[in-house]
């Protein structure tokens, strides 16, 4: 089975220890999505995918990982 | 808490306390009053009317200027309409089956053809749809969000 896995806690702890709620801020959602985000408990529609990844300035596949 | 899981909390209470209060009522009323005079502690459905104060939890984080409902709260929501509308669905299915039954068992098979129902009734079953509607969406947004709503660091 196809699974979406992420590396948000990681790129968070890289941006200077940024906290769920910041991340959450910057990216326009609760800090509950990024809890189930981190947690691999919801996948992300394609426009928060890129939210995400535009806050920690890098590229989308880097975040975000299909896994076969 | 999330705004969304109060107001499912809250709704959850509403009803429940709605039923109870009115069975309550007309339990006693039954004893002390008899069947039709007990019928009027139905006007204690009129509790629900409090299910109207829901927006009120999201007010708060409106004031904040914050985000308040993202993708997966509405996610959550739309997963949980449909949910509650599939209950509800099955809910009138039986109640109107159970209507033919319970006039062909009162009344015989005959009465089939020019069947009636006491007038209370459709209101009733209308009230009570919302109540099944109410509680089915409410403990659907707290199981989702009790799922998805793992403890994270700071």
């Amino acid at each position: 089975m196809s699974e979406l896995t992420n590396r948000i806690r990681r790129f968070r702890f890289d941006c200077g220890e940024m906290t769920q709620q910041e991340l959450a801020e910057k990216a326009g959602v609760t800090r509950q999505t990024i809890i189930a985000l981190e947690a691999n408990r919801y996948v992300p529609s394609l426009l928060l995918a890129h939210r995400i990844s535009h806050v920690f300035a890098v590229p989308i596949e880097d975040v975000f990982q299909f896994d076969d | 808490m999330h705004p969304q899981v109060k107001h499912a909390r809250f709704n959850l209470i509403v009803c429940a306390v709605t039923v109870a209060v009115t069975a309550a009522a007309y339990v006693v009323a039954l004893a002390l009053v008899g069947p039709h005079r007990a019928r009027g502690a139905f006007g204690f459905l009129g509790f629900l009317g409090l299910l109207g104060l829901g927006p009120t939890f999201y007010r708060e984080k409106l004031a904040e200027g914050g985000v308040v409902l993202d993708e997966r709260d509405k996610q959550i929501a739309d997963r949980s309409r449909v949910i509650a509308w599939s209950v509800t669905w099955l809910y009138w299915c039986l109640v109107c089956m159970g209507v033919w039954l319970w006039v062909a068992l009162r009344s015989g098979l005959a009465a089939l053809e020019a069947p009636f129902v006491p007038a209370e009734w459709p209101p009733l079953v209308l009230m009570a749809a919302l109540i099944v509607f109410m509680m089915a969406w409410s403990i659907s947004i707290l199981v989702h969000y009790r799922r998805g709503d793992v403890a994270g660091d700071e």
